[in-house]
C-alpha cells in the first residue's frame, strides 16, 4: 500500500494545499482512508496523523472504515418529511448495520447525511456515487440487492 | 496610529489589531473564553461581542476577530449583549460541569449552578491527564495551544458542528498519538475539563513555590502547588527561562519524592545485610573508616564522585571536601561522561567551555544545525523552542543516524555513520572555504591559525566525505552553504561528545562555527546542551580531577589564592577522572569511594568491570535518594534530601545561576548533601562553620570570579548568566562578543583529522550500537523509574533496527533479541524504525538490560570521556 500511497502523494506534490486531494484519491483508491494512509500521507506532508484527521473527518463524504459499498440515506428536511425514516430503519433491519456503521459481511456501510440535492425526488439515497429518489423501503432494498454481488 | 472610541472614550488604536487587543490594552475586559493566542483567535465562544455603532446601521461583530477601523464606535457592555452572555452563560452551565475561568465568570454574571457530582471519565486512555467531555465547551483552545503553540499537533478537532469533539491523533490513547505530556492543554482549558489526575481530589488551599526543575540542563522553572508535605500538582513558571512551557518530566516527574522507595534512615552492611542506624554512628563509621584508609594506604587511594544532581554549594564543598579534608584531587563527576570533551575542545577554540549564547537569543537564529542531540526527547524545551522557530520560517539541518523527532522539520537531514563528525564537519568547512563563505572580515579580525585550518579541510572533498560518513555529497554542500550563509546556532549534546574523537567534534564544530563568523552575536553560536540541571554548575564549582573551582588550573597563580581563602594547602597533582578511578579500583590503587548521587554501576561504560571495580573497594560509601544499584553495592548509604527538598543554586546550560526554593521537608531522616558533607569533614578534622546553603555561596562568591556579582538577592526573580564580575554587572547573555578569552583575545582554529572510532563493525559484529535517552525516562531511572506513570509510557529497554536490518535477521517489531558485544550481552525487545542502516540505539536508563553491559571504555585521549556512541555488536533472535 505504501508505494501506491506514495505516488498518489507524489501526484499531487506541486501543489500547496493538497492534503485534499490526496485524500480524495485515497477514498477513490481504496474506497475509504485506511488508517495506514492516515500515517503515510501525515509522514510525507511533515504534518501529525491527528492534524490530517482533524482535516479528513470534517468532510462526512470522507469514510474511515472499510466497506465494499456506502450507503447514504439522506435525512435533510424534505427526505424527511417523505418518509426517510422508514428507509433508514428498512436498511438497518435488512443489513443488520448501525448508523455510521458496516455490515457484518463488509459490503455495506450505512451513513445518514444532510440534504444530497434530490429534492426533486425524496427520499433519496446514495450509494457510492449513484443516486436514486423517490424511494420506498421496498424499492432501496431492490436496489441494494443489485450491489450485493 | 488611528482614533477609535470605545464606550464613549476616544482610543488611539494600531491598525491592524483587533478590537480586543484595542480594549484590553485600554483596561476594557470583554469576557471571552476560547481567546488563546490574540494575534490567532478561534472566535468559537461568542461572548466578546460588541456593538459597532455606524452612522446608517448598527452591527454586532466578534472583539476578537474584528479588525479596529478608524473612527469605529464601539460598545462593549450594551444591556442588549450583556443580556446574551448571560444567555450563553446560562446554556453553558446547563450542558457543562463547570470550573476554572467559566466558573469565574458565572459568578460575575450572578448565574448559580447547583453543582452535580459527575463520574470523570477517563479520555483517553493515559496516566497523567483527565479529561472530563461533560464539561468541554468546544472553545478548541487546547487544541490551538497543542498544535499551534507547542507544536505538537496531538489534540485535534474531530467531525464538525455540534457533534464536533476532541480527540487525540486519530483517536487513540494519546500515548499512541504521541502526546508529549507537557501539560500546555490543561493550562489552556477555561472551564477545568482538562485537570492534572492528581489534582482532581485537592480540596481546600494549596501553597505554591516556584523552584528548578530536577531533570535536565535547560533550567525551566516549575510551580509546585503543595499541600501539607505533598506536592499536589506542577506548572511550568511564565517567568522562568522556560515561559511557562513544560515538558512530561518537569510537570508530572516530582512524584519520585513521595515514593515508598526513598531511603529514610542511614543505613550500615552488616554480614552483607544492611541495618538502620543513626545519622551519628552512620557519620563516625565513614570518618573512622575514611581516616584509617588514608593512613594506611595515603589519601590518593581515596577517590569523589560529585554529582551534576546536586547544588553548586555541595559540588562547591564536595571537592573542597575531598581536597583540603582527605587530600586527594581524585574528584570527578558525570560530566566526565557527558561534556568532557565540550570543556576540552571549547577551551581550546574559544578560551571557555560554555554554551556561548542563550536559550531566549536561540529565538532570533535563522537556520540550526543541531548534530548529535535528540532535542526535544533530552531537552524538550529547547526542542518544542527549535520546532516553533521552524514553523515560523527558521531553517534546521538535523546530523542523527536515528530518524529523530527534529528530522521532521528539517530542510536537511544528514544520516551520517556514528563517529564520523569529524570527517562531516571538515567536509562542509571544505565546501565553505572552496565557495569563499567564509565570514573573512572576521577570520581576520578574531581569529589565528586560519591557514591551518585551510591545510586540513582542504583534503576533505564532498566526494571523500560522502565515502567516509554515508551521507551524499550534495546534501554536505547544500548544508554548508545553508549553515555559512545565515545567521546560524549549533547545537550539540552526547552525540558529538561521547567519543574517543570527542573534543575533536567538539573543537571542530568551533572551528566552523569561527569560519563563518556565528560567534559572538546573537542567534549563533556553539551551543552545548548540558544533559543535568546542574553539570554546568558542578564543573564551575570544579568537581573535577584536574581544575579548582572556576576552571583554574592546579598550577596557575589564582590556586595559591584559592589556598590562601581556603587556608589550607590544595595538592597539585592531577587526579583521576571517572573511568581511570574505575581502572584503578579493579587493579587495586583505590581502596576507597565516596560517591554523591551518582550511579555508575548504570551509567558507565562496560558495566560489569565497573561493578567487579566496586566489589573490590575497600570501603564504598553512597549518598542517594534510593538504594540505586551502585548503592547496593555500599559499605554505607546515607540519605540525601532531593533537590525539591532543598535550598542552593543550579546553574542550568546557558550559564544562568538559578535560585532553588524548598517545596517540601526532607523526608525521613533524609538530609541535604552540603549538610551531610560538612558533618563529615568535621568529623575529620576540619572546623567548617557554614549554616546554610547561602553562607556556602558567599565563600563561592570569593573563589570563583565569574560567580563574583550573583548573589541569593539578585537571583530570587531569575538567574543570572555568568560571568558576572560584579554586583552592578548584569551577566552575560552571549559569551565573546568583543573578544575571546584567550592570552591575545583571539579564538584558535584547531582543526582535527578525522580517525575512525575505536572499534568499528566488521564480519563478527556488524553493527554498530548508539546509546542515549528516551523522553519518557531520565539517565539510569533512579528518579523517573520510580513512578507508575512513567513505567506506563515506558515500561521497557528496545533495540531500534531499519526495516532493512530487520529483515534480513528475520526480526519482526517486538521480538525478543539478544544484542552481544564482545564485552557482553543484553536482551531487548525490537522496535523497528527508520534509522541508518547498519545502525542499531539502545537507551541506558535500565538496569536490567542495560546498554552499558555493551560499551567500551575506549577513551577520549584529552578529555578521557568514553566512547558511549559507538560499539559494534552483533543481534539474534532469542
Amino acid at each position: 500500500m505504501e508505494e501506491r500511497i506514495r505516488e498518489i502523494i507524489l501526484k499531487h506534490s506541486d501543489r500547496d494545499a493538497k492534503l485534499l486531494g490526496i485524500l480524495h484519491d485515497i477514498q477513490d483508491e481504496f474506497g475509504y482512508i485506511p488508517r495506514e494512509a492516515i500515517d503515510i500521507v501525515a509522514e510525507w506532508l511533515s504534518i501529525s496523523p491527528g492534524e490530517v484527521y482533524d482535516t479528513a473527518s470534517f468532510y462526512s463524504f470522507f469514510r474511515f472504515k472499510k466497506a465494499k459499498h456506502v450507503i447514504r440515506v439522506c435525512n435533510g428536511i424534505v427526505c424527511n418529511l417523505k418518509g426517510s425514516e422508514e428507509i433508514i430503519r428498512a436498511i438497518k433491519e435488512r443489513y443488520g448495520i448501525k448508523e455510521g456503521g458496516v455490515s457484518e459481511d463488509g459490503l455495506f456501510a450505512l451513513e445518514i447525511v444532510e440534504c444530497i440535492g434530490r429534492c426533486d425526488g425524496p427520499p433519496a439515497m446514495l450509494v457510492d456515487d449513484d443516486s436514486y429518489g423517490n424511494l420506498t423501503p421496498q424499492r432501496a432494498l431492490e436496489i441494494l440487492r443489485g450491489y450485493e454481488e | 496610529m488611528i482614533t477609535i472610541t470605545i464606550n464613549g472614550k476616544s482610543i488611539a488604536a494600531n491598525p491592524g489589531e483587533t478590537i480586543l487587543q484595542a480594549a484590553r490594552r485600554n483596561g476594557v475586559e470583554i469576557p471571552a473564553l476560547c481567546l488563546m493566542m490574540e494575534d490567532r483567535p478561534i472566535g468559537s465562544c461568542g461572548l466578546c461581542v460588541v456593538k459597532i455603532l455606524r452612522e446608517d446601521r448598527t452591527s454586532y461583530v466578534r472583539a476578537c476577530t474584528t479588525k479596529v477601523e478608524d473612527g469605529m464606535l464601539i460598545e462593549t457592555h450594551p444591556p442588549e449583549i450583556e443580556e446574551a452572555r448571560k444567555t450563553i452563560l446560562e446554556l453553558l452551565a446547563e450542558e457543562h460541569e463547570v470550573g476554572g475561568e467559566l466558573q469565574a465568570l458565572l459568578d460575575r454574571y450572578g448565574i448559580n449552578v447547583e453543582r452535580r457530582e459527575v463520574i470523570r471519565e477517563e479520555w483517553p486512555e493515559n496516566p497523567f491527564i483527565f479529561f472530563n467531555p461533560k464539561a468541554c465547551i468546544s472553545c478548541f483552545r487546547c487544541v490551538q495551544t497543542c498544535g499551534e503553540i507547542k507544536e505538537n499537533h496531538v489534540l485535534v478537532r474531530r467531525g464538525r458542528g455540534a457533534r464536533i469533539e476532541i480527540v487525540a491523533g486519530v483517536n487513540d490513547s494519546l500515548k499512541d498519538a504521541g502526546c508529549a505530556f507537557c501539560g500546555a492543554c490543561i493550562d489552556a482549558c477555561p472551564t477545568g475539563a482538562l485537570i492534572e489526575k492528581t489534582a482532581i481530589r485537592a480540596k481546600g488551599p494549596l501553597k505554591k513555590v516556584t523552584t528548578i526543575c530536577p531533570y535536565c540542563g535547560v533550567g525551566c522553572a516549575i510551580d509546585y502547588f503543595v499541600q501539607g508535605n505533598r506536592i499536589v500538582y506542577a506548572r511550568g513558571n511564565p517567568e522562568g527561562v522556560n515561559r511557562g512551557d513544560d515538558c512530561l518530566k518537569g510537570r508530572f516527574g516530582w512524584e519520585f519524592v513521595h515514593s515508598e522507595e526513598r531511603l529514610k534512615r542511614p543505613l550500615i552492611k552488616r554480614d552483607g545485610k544492611f541495618v538502620e542506624v543513626s545519622w551519628d554512628e552512620a557519620l563516625d563509621y565513614v570518618a573512622q573508616r575514611l581516616r584509617e584508609i588514608r593512613e594506611k594506604y595515603g589519601a590518593d587511594s581515596i577517590a569523589g564522585l560529585s554529582s551534576a544532581k546536586c547544588t553548586n554549594e555541595e559540588n562547591y564543598l564536595f571537592q573542597k571536601f575531598m581536597r583540603t579534608v582527605i587530600g586527594t584531587n581524585n574528584v570527578d563527576h558525570c560530566a566526565r561522561l557527558c561534556h568532557a570533551s565540550t570543556v576540552v575542545g571549547l577551551f581550546k577554540v574559544f578560551g571557555s567551555g560554555a554554551m556561548t549564547n542563550s536559550i531566549e537569543d536561540l529565538m532570533t537564529s535563522e537556520v540550526f544545525f543541531v548534530i548529535g542531540s535528540n532535542t526535544t526527547h533530552a531537552h524538550p524545551v529547547i526542542g518544542t523552542l527549535i520546532k516553533r522557530a521552524v514553523k515560523r520560517g527558521a531553517k534546521l539541518i538535523v546530523a542523527d543516524p536515528r530518524n529523530i523527532e527534529l528530522a521532521r522539520y528539517a530542510t536537511i537531514h544528514l544520516r551520517h555513520r556514528p563517529g564520523t563528525d569529524v570527517a562531516l564537519i571538515n567536509g562542509m568547512m571544505h565546501v565553505i572555504v572552496k565557495y569563499r563563505l567564509a565570514d573573512y572580515k572576521f577570520v581576520e579580525e578574531r581569529t589565528e591559525g586560519f591557514e591551518k585550518l585551510k591545510e586540513v579541510v582542504e583534503k576533505y572533498t564532498p566526494e571523500r566525505v560522502e565515502r567516509i560518513t554515508g551521507v551524499p555529497r550534495d546534501d554536505i554542500i547544500r548544508a554548508a552553504i545553508l549553515y555559512a550563509t545565515h545567521r546560524s546556532a549549533i547545537i550539540y549534546a552526547m552525540g558529538i561528545t561521547q567519543h574517543t574523537s570527542g573534543t575533536a567534534n567538539v573543537a571542530s564544530l568551533a572551528n566552523l562555527a569561527l569560519l563563518t563568523g556565528n560567534v559572538g552575536k546573537e542567534g549563533s553560536g556553539v551551543n552545548p546542551l548540558r544533559g543535568q540541571n546542574n553539570v554546568q554548575g558542578a564543573g564551575d564549582m570544579g568537581a573535577l580531577p584536574n581544575l579548582l573551582p572556576g576552571y583554574v588550573r592546579l598550577d596557575a597563580p589564582y590556586a595559591d589564592e584559592i589556598e590562601r581563602i581556603w587556608g589550607t594547602k590544595i595538592p597539585r597533582e592531577p587526579g583521576l577522572t571517572v573511568v581511570e578511578m574505575m581502572h584503578a579500583a579493579l587493579k587495586g590503587k583505590i581502596k576507597a569511594m565516596y560517591i554523591m548521587g551518582e550511579n555508575p554501576a548504570v551509567s558507565d561504560p562496560d558495566r560489569s568491570r565497573v561493578i567487579e571495580s566496586l566489589k573490590n573497594l575497600e570501603f564504598l560509601v553512597v549518598q542517594d535518594l534510593f538504594l540505586s544499584e551502585t548503592a547496593q553495592l555500599a559499605d554505607v548509604v546515607l540519605p540525601a534530601a532531593s533537590s525539591l527538598e532543598k535550598e542552593g543554586t543550579f546553574t542550568n546550560t546557558e550559564r544562568r545561576v538559578q535560585l532553588l526554593r524548598r517545596v517540601i521537608e526532607p523526608v525521613g531522616e533524609a538530609k541535604p548533601d552540603w549538610w551531610i558533607i560538612t558533618q563529615l569533614a568535621n568529623r575529620m578534622g576540619a572546623s567548617w562553620s557554614y549554616g546554610s546553603p547561602k553562607d556556602i555561596f558567599e565563600e563561592i562568591r570569593k573563589v570563583v570570579p565569574q560567580y563574583r556579582g550573583i548573589t541569593y538577592k539578585r537571583i530570587e526573580k531569575l538567574g543570572i548568566q555568568w560571568p558576572c564580575t560584579d554586583e552592578e554587572h548584569p551577566g552575560t547573555p552571549i559569551l565573546h562578543v568583543d573578544r575571546f578569552p584567550t592570552p591575545t583575545g583571539l579564538a584558535r582554529f584547531a582543526p582535527y583529522e578525522y580517525k575512525p572510532p575505536a572499534e568499528e563493525s566488521d564480519e563478527e559484529y556488524p553493527y554498530i550500537l548508539t546509546t542515549g535517552r528516551t523522553y519518557e525516562h531520565f539517565h539510569t531511572g533512579t528518579l523517573t523509574r520510580k513512578m507508575e506513570g512513567f513505567n506506563e509510557l515506558m515500561p521497557e529497554a528496545f533495540v531500534e533496527i531499519s526495516s532493512d536490518d530487520a529483515e534480513k535477521l528475520g526480526i519482526k517489531n517486538g521480538d525478543c533479541v539478544v544484542v552481544e558485544s564482545r564485552r557482553g550481552a543484553i536482551r531487548v525487545k525490537a522496535k523497528i524504525s527508520k534509522i541508518k542502516k547498519g545502525v542499531v540505539f539502545i537507551p541506558f536508563h535500565f538496569a536490567e538490560s542495560a546498554a552499558n553491559t555493551l560499551t567500551l571504555d575506549a577513551l577520549d585521549p584529552e578529555a578521557k570521556i568514553p566512547e558511549l556512541k559507538v560499539a559494534a555488536v552483533r543481534l539474534k533472535r532469542c
